[in-house]
């Protein structure tokens, strides 16, 4: 018989990350059959949570935080897993894992899920809050309990929600954005421009085109005009990077991600998957390396790594999805949007001028839907996603946004 | 255990159906999740309780 390509199920996987993306690989890992030993690795010492509600329910204070969590010690002792929280990876040899506490964890399949740490500034000085964990949105929630001004550093998703919640607690907010409009990455500047007007008719402070040239100390931002402001709280909200020093330059960067192949395997390195926000799997749609940050995304890589680990038939990805709450209403983006082709208005009028709420985008890259934009639609939002998935034409969609 | 989704709370995240099939689904008309069964399947208990946690709107009611 010929030799049988597939290589043998691992006796121990080692997840580095205990976010979404870790939990949900080793969910899926048990789920799928998988009876070896299995350890998770947390930088926090918190266990595994989920990060939506942080800028949302729980900086709002209606929910406390341990309503985040997604499995507590004893769901994880369920799961049989070996918990190392608060242990940080340092480097990764092969398949070996050094922890910051002296100790290493040999497995034969290594799965890197470590997520994003908060971009800095350029010479970001202490004081300057960030919001990435759970402890950073408590350090914020308590910060809110007195101030009475903020500055909120970059316009997009995080920076809408966070400053959302500053406003209703009647505190002054201020956002700067480098772009020409708010969420631009992500919504294009033609549909950006909505976001902006629900900036301003919610009071806040939104300037666009923002040059930042330092901060001369945790409260103040100099402006390259030499003009100076000040809050209470300045937070930076300009993206992350992905987590990915401990390797020491191992792997293969792509996209500011680990290299990975259509299956999670990190290209270069044997036995290593990864998932999440630091990966950029290859796109065989798009036919480049993707680097995604949506919950969705990672929770569909981490039952694609399982599988793979295990051998088993890939279940088919879904388009990527990420929702935000913003303004009492419901931003929701699916597929591909940003730098597609074309902006067609499906519903509402928001695009020439009318109410945002209810506005609902098309993008479109050459004939198909490849990407939709709501704003407070939930319904023909919903509508759009498989027809995004199938790939559909105009004259399908525009039949559809008749109805 | 009873599972069901508030369909005046859903807004259509999918996020339930997509983490667990077995237990949600997707209307064609309008793309609310229900439940596929009211009663858990045994072995479940777990997922049902995770995709209750997680879904954005809180709209999965446990009993």
């Amino acid at each position: 018989m010929a030799a049988v390509e597939r290589a043998a199920v691992p006796g121990h996987v080692v997840i580095v990350g205990a976010g979404v993306g870790g939990l949900r690989t080793a969910e899926a890992l048990r789920s799928g059959g998988y009876e070896g030993r299995l350890t998770l690795i947390g930088a926090e010492r918190h266990p595994p949570y989920d990060r939506p509600p942080l800028s949302k329910q729980i900086l709002e204070g209606r929910w406390e935080p341990e309503r985040a969590i997604l499995r507590d010690r004893a769901g994880l002792a369920d799961l049989d897993v070996a918990v190392r929280l608060g242990t940080r990876a340092v480097a990764l040899r092969g398949t070996t894992v050094d922890l910051d506490d002296g100790e290493s964890v040999t497995g034969d399949a290594v799965v890197v899920a470590t997520g994003l740490v908060p971009r800095r500034m350029p010479h970001q000085p202490d004081g300057v809050a960030s919001l990435r964990t759970l402890d950073d949105v408590l350090a914020l929630r308590e910060a809110f309990e007195s101030a009475e001004s903020l500055i909120i550093v970059g316009g997009g998703f995080i920076g809408a929600e966070v400053a959302c919640a500053a406003r209703r607690r009647g505190i002054a907010v201020t956002v700067l954005e480098a772009l020409g409009a708010p969420c631009e990455r992500v919504l294009g500047r033609e549909v950006g421009v909505l976001a902006a007007r629900l900036f301003r008719e919610a009071g806040i402070d939104l300037r666009l085109g923002a040059r930042i040239l330092r901060m001369p100390d945790g409260r103040t931002i100099e402006f390259a005009d030499g003009t100076r402001l000040s809050a209470d709280v300045v937070l930076a909200s300009v993206g992350g990077i992905p987590d990915l020093t401990w390797l020491g330059g191992a792997e293969l960067r792509i996209k500011d991600g680990v290299g990975c192949d259509a299956r999670g395997r990190a290209i270069g390195m044997d036995g290593v998957w990864a998932v999440g926000d630091a990966a950029a799997w290859w796109d065989p749609v798009t036919g480049e390396h993707h680097r995604a940050e949506h919950w969705s995304t990672v929770t569909d890589q981490a039952k694609r790594v399982a599988g793979d680990i295990l051998g088993a038939e890939l279940p088919a990805p879904s388009p990527p999805y990420v929702w935000s709450d913003q303004f009492d209403l419901k931003l929701q983006v699916a597929g591909r949007t940003g730098n597609a082709g074309e902006v067609v208005a499906l519903h509402g009028s928001g695009l020439e001028g009318g109410p945002v709420k209810g506005t609902v985008a098309g993008y479109f890259t050459g004939d198909a839907l490849s990407g939709v934009v709501a704003f407070g639609a939930p319904k023909p939002f919903m509508r759009y996603r498989s027809l995004i998935a199938s790939g559909a034409g105009r004259s399908a969609v525009f039949e559809e946004a008749r109805r | 255990m009873k599972v069901r989704v508030d369909p005046e709370v859903c807004q259509g995240h999918t996020l339930c159906a997509m983490n667990a099939p077995d237990l949600f689904a997707l209307r064609d008309e309008d793309g609310h999740a229900y439940a596929v069964d009211e009663e858990v399947p045994a072995g479940k208990e777990d997922l049902a309780r995770d995709a209750a946690r997680t879904c954005p709107e809180q709209a999965i009611v446990l009993s």
